[in-house]
């Protein structure tokens, strides 16, 4: 029972927090979505993995609220790759995004610190 | 190996998706597993257990298929033709009726509604005529509909549409076959002088296929001539716009002929424009600009405009620029690699420029960041070719205008810079940060500017550190002071002096 509610509250914090990483990532400079997911598995040392079907629907997602945008670029002797990054609509909400966030887990450390009486 | 792109059509594609946007997302899963399952046998694990992890991947395919199908419906799905129309009107009629009532319910809402509407509607009206005048008259040149804007592009280092370089611009036009012309442009400023003293102009150096290409010719006189247009040809030659014609000379067409001086040396006056000719603000003279090969080609300052053959389309015209871009790449790795085109029409620029209007108006709202009461700027050019020719006499006239500027009444601060704030033409340059190592083309950059001391305190700008004096001169080790915006960024530099500019690159 236990494992299932673990899944589940991963899931949805996962959700949560998607988009936030998707653009946190394009910050720095475009990225294609292997890269993309590749960088998440790294820096979360395994904990978070995106795999294809649920990442490229975010991507897709992202880029129709015209918060990233998608375009193929070709590198000489690669076959093209389709990079995306920020558009400046796409920074605003990174900015608030992180906020929101931030404040979140304050609030959550906040009521569940333990108090003693 | 397994492929790929039949696992993803099978699993993944909705059936509604528009088939354009099908291959695209075809490709750009495949590349993804397979990416996956090199990285995967990379590490060592046997090609059918990195196949079978690969396939598994697109497992939770319900997910993708239905957003896909959601994105897609937005696309596919349009009210079907052959609605029955006396239906659709019934319904509508009905609801002009009830919302006519409600209206008649609250006079006090309807008022400010019929008031807004009409300031709307007179606000429109404005718009709209500005509008007119600046963008739906049709544009003075012959077959505005194939004129084409070409820039270079550089999408990766977030440079969608940047200037052409000499050498880049050349080698388009001797291989590219769609166009009637292409021509090049850059714009500056020469200084004339005459028994009336010195006067800066507004110039524009042209391709002799430039004024062709518009579909212009000149009121009185002639176009360059090719020999005019190459390097070491008969290049001192010069054209005058309308406006500056009859400011300069009156409006005499014996004009034509005469000899001007400009940056010091003699040019020919061979043209007067007529004037209906517009290109940029308040033009004053055109100049052959001798497209150069031996220059840089990584210095790109080249603005490029080409006229379609007729019958040619703009994707074919774009396809075909692509792929001499692409060969260039490969010719010329070190300059041209990641470079591209972009190749947008006249029409759709002048719409762009449209929308800008709207950015304009907020912008008066914004302070520029420096103090502006009381702030007066001008351009000095130093054009003798002996007085000038050695860095210390350089110096020296600068000190001088210094001093003697400083000395004046009423001149409170005085500085010189290589270009002052909300001006265009900022070179940018790749800097790097002690402690982040970045590949190459990943290094962040900056746009510089050359001030002398003084210069933050004439323009109230606030400064944390210290201003440059006269002690950081050319042997003094180099230094540099950066915007707050760049010291923000960059958190971990100890302190202002930390942040040193790379090597310079030959872009």
């Amino acid at each position: 029972m236990t494992s299932i509610l673990n899944r589940i509250l991963d899931r949805e914090l996962k959700k949560g927090s998607a988009e936030l990483v998707i653009l946190a990532l394009l910050e720095a400079r475009p990225r294609h979505g292997y890269e993309i997911s590749q960088v998440i598995e790294q820096r979360s040392e395994g904990a978070v993995r995106f795999k294809v079907a649920s990442l490229y629907p975010l991507l897709y997602r992202l880029e129709r609220r015209e918060w990233i945008v998608g375009q193929w670029v070709e590198k000489e002797g690669q076959r093209r790759r389709r990079y995306y990054r920020l558009t400046r609509q796409g920074r605003r909400v990174l900015s608030e995004q992180r906020r929101g966030w931030r404040r979140f887990v304050a609030a959550i450390n906040r009521i569940t610190e333990t108090s003693h009486a | 190996m397994h492929d790929w792109q039949a696992a993803v059509r099978d699993h993944l594609i909705a059936r509604r998706v528009d088939p354009a946007r099908h291959t695209t997302v075809i490709e750009e899963l495949t590349q993804h597993l397979d990416d996956r399952y090199r990285s995967l046998v990379a590490r060592g694990m046997s090609a059918a257990d990195a196949e079978r992890s690969v396939l598994q991947e697109l497992d939770e395919s319900a997910a993708l298929r239905d957003e896909l199908a959601r994105a897609e419906r937005r696309l596919v799905d349009r009210p079907a033709p052959g609605d029955p129309g006396g239906r659709l009107l019934h319904g509508v009629w009905q609801d002009v009726r009830y919302a006519a009532r409600a209206l008649a319910w609250s006079p006090g809402f309807t008022a400010v509604a019929a008031l807004t509407l009409a300031l709307g509607v007179g606000a429109n009206s404005a718009i709209f005529s500005i509008i007119n005048a600046v963008m739906l008259r049709p544009l003075p040149y012959a077959h505005p509909e194939r004129l084409i804007r070409i820039y270079e592009s550089n999408p990766e280092r977030g440079w969608p549409q940047f200037s052409a370089s000499h050498p880049n611009f050349l080698d388009w036009r001797t291989q590219a076959r769609s166009w009637v012309a292409l021509a090049a442009t850059s714009s500056g400023t020469v200084s004339m002088t005459s028994n009336d003293g010195a006067e800066v102009l507004r110039e524009v150096l042209v391709t002799a296929d430039f004024l062709p290409a518009l579909g212009v010719l000149p009121a009185i006189g002639r176009n360059f001539t090719a020999d005019e247009d190459r390097p070491g040809g008969g290049t001192r030659v010069v054209i005058l716009t309308d406006g500056f014609w009859r400011r300069a000379f009156g409006g005499d067409p014996g004009a034509v002929g005469r000899i001007v001086q400009l940056n010091n040396l003699p040019y020919t006056i061979v043209g007067i424009l007529p004037p209906s000719f517009q290109w940029g603000a308040n033009l004053e003279v055109l100049l052959p600009l001798a497209p150069d090969p031996a220059r840089p080609r990584g210095d790109h300052r080249l603005s490029v405009i080409g006229l379609l053959k007729p019958g040619v389309s703009l994707t074919d015209a774009r396809t075909e620029l692509t792929g001499i871009a692409r060969r260039l790449a490969q010719q010329y790795p070190a300059d041209n690699q990641g470079w591209g085109v972009s190749l947008i029409t006249f029409r759709d620029w002048m719409i762009g420029a449209g929308l800008l209007l709207r950015s304009f108006v907020s912008l008066q709202q914004v302070h520029p960041g420096f103090a502006v009461d009381g702030l007066m700027t001008g351009r000095v050019m130093l054009t003798s070719r002996t007085a000038f020719d050695t860095p210390e006499k350089r110096v020296s006239f600068w000190r001088q205008l210094s001093a003697d500027v400083r000395a004046l009444p009423g001149v409170t601060a005085f500085a010189t810079g290589s270009g002052v704030p909300l001006t265009s033409g900022n070179t940018s340059t790749e800097i790097e940060i002690p402690g982040e190592t970045l590949p190459p083309d990943a290094r962040p950059s900056a746009d510089w500017r050359i001030v002398t001391p003084g210069y933050f305190q004439a323009m109230g700008i606030p400064l944390r550190g210290r201003d440059f004096t006269e002690a950081d001169d050319a042997n003094a080790p180099p230094t540099v002071i950066i915007s707050e915006a760049l010291a923000r960024r960059w958190r971990g530099a100890t302190s202002p002096a930390a942040i040193r500019s790379a090597p310079r690159s030959r872009r």
